[in-house]
């Protein structure tokens, strides 16, 4: 058996990585969106179970459209956030952490819809979560590889300010995709 | 850019707000009041809390909760189906028709009609199925519900498949009734044409043997032999004459004793070559008086017999001449079939009459003019009868579906007010071969047929050759007439062949019962030639009328 000398990480062609992104979101740039709102009520309903938290639970949404371009958009919610470790099994494939709005469930009726599908979708993809006044951000690249901001930096009031964050949340930020087959869209109009 | 869709390269954030508050798997998350999900655009700060509002409902059709049994364990569904007033948007994403598959508060699975998904005879049909289907969700060696390529609902899993099943069948009992009062045809039309069908399979079969008569006369004998009659009421009488005596052109007097009764005719002749052997002739006598209270005999006699009938008569007041207080319905009940019109008699005394209105109200399912005008002196006393004006006020039920309902109108005229109690009695029905054509549903091979036992032409509108002409504005274009019209007419000729053989009618012997198949064929042929053209026209006046209902 030979020995093995030196590893090198896999490359993915990001024809795949638009493949995946295709079929992930049928073509339709606006379930990206759908499924960052739903990550955050999930995790908010997640609160609710535990008694942590009481309504109304703010999903901000906004919207930056300039002519000539896709939209960009973020996707703020004040709930759990993560911490570093979580953060990592939530964007690592292969893992199950969708939870949907069951704390119980480990496996999701939904199954392989989740955040990093929603991320990798995004162009110029930024998450920026606070959980117990830690900060984290983190961006998923064409070739799945990840990439890090802040790494459990503590918060400071300004920035939470700043980011609009009073406790836990977290933010997710990026370009929707230009690649969607206008063809199939028209289909769903 | 070049592939962006369209809708987000104009308008980009009013669309997207609007195309977020549409989108199925959003709809129930939006409905929880806990959750504010706001839109905001980025440079114009432009703010909006996203809401779904779903369709109207016109009426719940389905509110019921079943159960899903799969591996040993009950999987409880509560399944509620509206229907609207209006066609919706159907289908994923953005429809409104359809169903909602979730679990949870909001988890959507699938938004879907499963097999009637997209049939627009389900257009109006909107509601949710929840699902408790967390233990399934929980459990780590289950498959998911939903599809490999997130569709919705993996059709392949043997839980969505129960499910389906479930759903399915209730939606199959629900597009049978909706279907079968979808479409019709209009009722007077149908009936004029079934009279018009039902006179063509009598023309064909020959004329049954005629109705016996009352009474089997050695001679001839009044029928009945004593009569009341009403005053200005003519009523008729019968006179059976036995054809036996004719033995050339034999005359019967007629003759009244009363010169205040008068009789027509007052000769009745018969032609021997005429009457067959053993027929009995029936004729009718009128018998008319202006005389009340008054008695009187008619007889009849012939030259050539040595034989004479006698009818006696009694001439009774007419109600209409003693109008109650001078102003009167006159009877102050009567019936009204379904759907019908009627003339009613409303009396009034000469000497009450003053103004020139007479004004009508009436209560429940009846039409009736607002007012009657009275005729000017001239004509009003050519109008009059010892005195008496009798008006015909046109009345109608108001369309159809009151069968045994209610309805008064009254009369008001100074201070003088009558009153008339009108009850909606159905329609006798309609006798013969043909009782009625009918648009059904059914899925079947054939486009038309013929259900014996109920005497009811069908029409299978769900056929693909049928389908096929049922496309915008159908009901005047003339190869849709022209193909129902002579698909019926087939059936039709069918139905009457048959129906003439199975009565053994002369018009249609088999001479080879063992194999009649050929003979069977060749009056078909022969009648279509024969009776198609007529059919045709009335088949195609029906298609005409294909009424398709609304809600």
């Amino acid at each position: 058996m030979p020995e093995e000398q030196r590893s090198e990480e896999g490359e993915v062609h990001p024809s795949f990585w638009r493949k995946t992104v295709n079929e992930a979101f049928k073509n339709d740039p606006l379930r990206i969106l759908i499924e960052l709102i739903k990550n955050a009520a999930d995790s908010y309903t997640r609160l609710e179970k535990k008694n942590e938290i009481k309504p109304p639970y703010e999903i901000v949404v906004k919207v930056f459209c300039k002519k000539n371009s896709a939209p960009f958009i973020e996707i703020r919610d004040n709930a759990e956030g993560m911490d570093s470790k979580k953060l990592k099994e939530a964007l690592k494939y292969g893992t199950q952490t969708s939870m949907g709005e069951d704390t119980e469930a480990v496996t999701s009726a939904e199954k392989g819809i989740g955040l990093k599908d929603a991320m990798m979708a995004l162009k110029d993809n930024w998450l920026i979560t606070i959980k117990d006044g830690v900060i984290n951000e983190r961006k998923i690249h064409e070739d799945f590889k990840i990439g890090f901001g802040k790494e459990d930096q503590k918060i400071t009031e300004e920035e939470r300010i700043q980011l609009g964050i009073p406790t836990n949340g977290t933010i997710i930020y990026g370009q929707l995709p230009d690649f969607f087959k206008e063809k199939k869209i028209h289909y769903y109009m | 850019m070049a592939n962006f869709p369209i809708f987000l390269k104009k308008k980009k954030y009013t669309t997207i707000c609007d195309r977020l508050e549409k989108h199925f798997l959003l709809r129930k998350l939006l409905q929880c009041e806990a959750y504010k999900i706001k839109v905001i655009n980025g440079y114009s700060k432009e703010e909006k809390l996203l809401r779904y509002v779903p369709p109207e409902s016109h009426k719940q059709v389905i509110n019921e909760k079943f159960v899903i049994r799969y591996k040993e364990k009950e999987y409880p569904v509560q399944l509620i189906l509206n229907k609207s007033k209006e066609a919706l948007p159907q289908g994923k994403p953005y429809g409104d028709s359809g169903i909602l598959f979730y679990y949870g508060k909001y988890s959507v699975l699938d938004f879907s009609l499963g097999r009637y998904d997209r049939d627009p005879s389900f257009s109006k049909f909107f509601g949710e199925a929840k699902i408790e289907i967390e233990k399934l969700v929980r459990d780590p060696n289950e498959v998911s519900l939903v599809d490999e390529k997130r569709r919705g609902l993996d059709l392949t899993h043997e839980f969505n498949i129960k499910l389906i099943d479930e759903i399915n069948n209730r939606l199959k009992n629900i597009q049978e009734e909706e279907e079968s009062s979808k479409f019709t045809f209009d009722e007077s039309t149908k009936k004029e044409i079934l009279k018009e069908l039902n006179k063509i399979y009598r023309e064909i079969k020959g004329r049954g043997p005629p109705p016996e008569p009352p009474i089997k006369p050695d001679f001839f004998e009044f029928y009945p032999v004593y009569v009341d009659i009403k005053e200005y009421e003519p009523k008729k009488v019968f006179l059976v004459i036995n054809s036996s005596l004719i033995t050339n052109k034999i005359a019967i007097n007629i003759q009244s004793k009363n010169r205040d009764i008068i009789v027509k005719p007052t000769t009745i002749k018969l032609e021997e070559e005429k009457i067959k052997e053993g027929d009995f002739v029936i004729k009718q006598i009128e018998i008319y008086s202006e005389e009340a209270e008054t008695k009187g005999e008619v007889s009849a006699t012939s030259d050539s017999i040595e034989h004479s009938s006698k009818l006696g008569i009694r001439v009774l007041r007419n109600p209409i001449f003693t109008p109650e207080n001078g102003f009167a319905f006159i009877p102050n009940k009567t019936t009204m079939v379904d759907g019908g019109k009627k003339k009613v008699d409303l009396c009034m005394c000469k000497e009450i009459i003053a103004d020139k209105e007479i004004y009508l109200n009436q209560q429940g399912p009846i039409n009736c003019p607002g007012k009657w005008i009275l005729p000017d002196q001239k004509n009003l006393n050519e109008k009059m009868i010892k005195n008496i004006l009798k008006l015909e006020i046109p009345i109608e039920v108001k369309g159809t579906g009151h069968i045994g309902e209610k309805a008064t109108l009254v009369a008001t005229y100074g201070n003088k007010r009558s009153t008339l109690d009108v009850t909606i009695i159905p329609e006798p029905s309609i006798t013969g071969l043909f009782r009625d054509i009918r648009l059904s549903p059914k899925d079947t091979k054939k486009i038309s047929g013929f259900v014996e036992e109920e005497g009811v032409l069908e029409i299978y509108y769900k056929h693909p050759l049928i389908q096929k002409y049922m496309k915008k504005n159908f009901k005047i274009k003339n190869d849709f007439l022209v193909f129902i019209a002579d698909t019926i007419t087939r059936e039709a000729i069918r139905a009457l062949v048959l129906s003439g053989i199975k009565e053994s009618s002369s018009t249609f012997p088999i001479f080879n019962p063992d194999n009649p198949e050929l003979e069977i064929e060749n009056y078909m042929i022969n009648e279509y030639y024969e009776k198609g053209p007529k059919m045709h026209d009335l088949f195609t006046k029906l298609a005409k009328h294909w009424v398709e209902e609304t809600v």
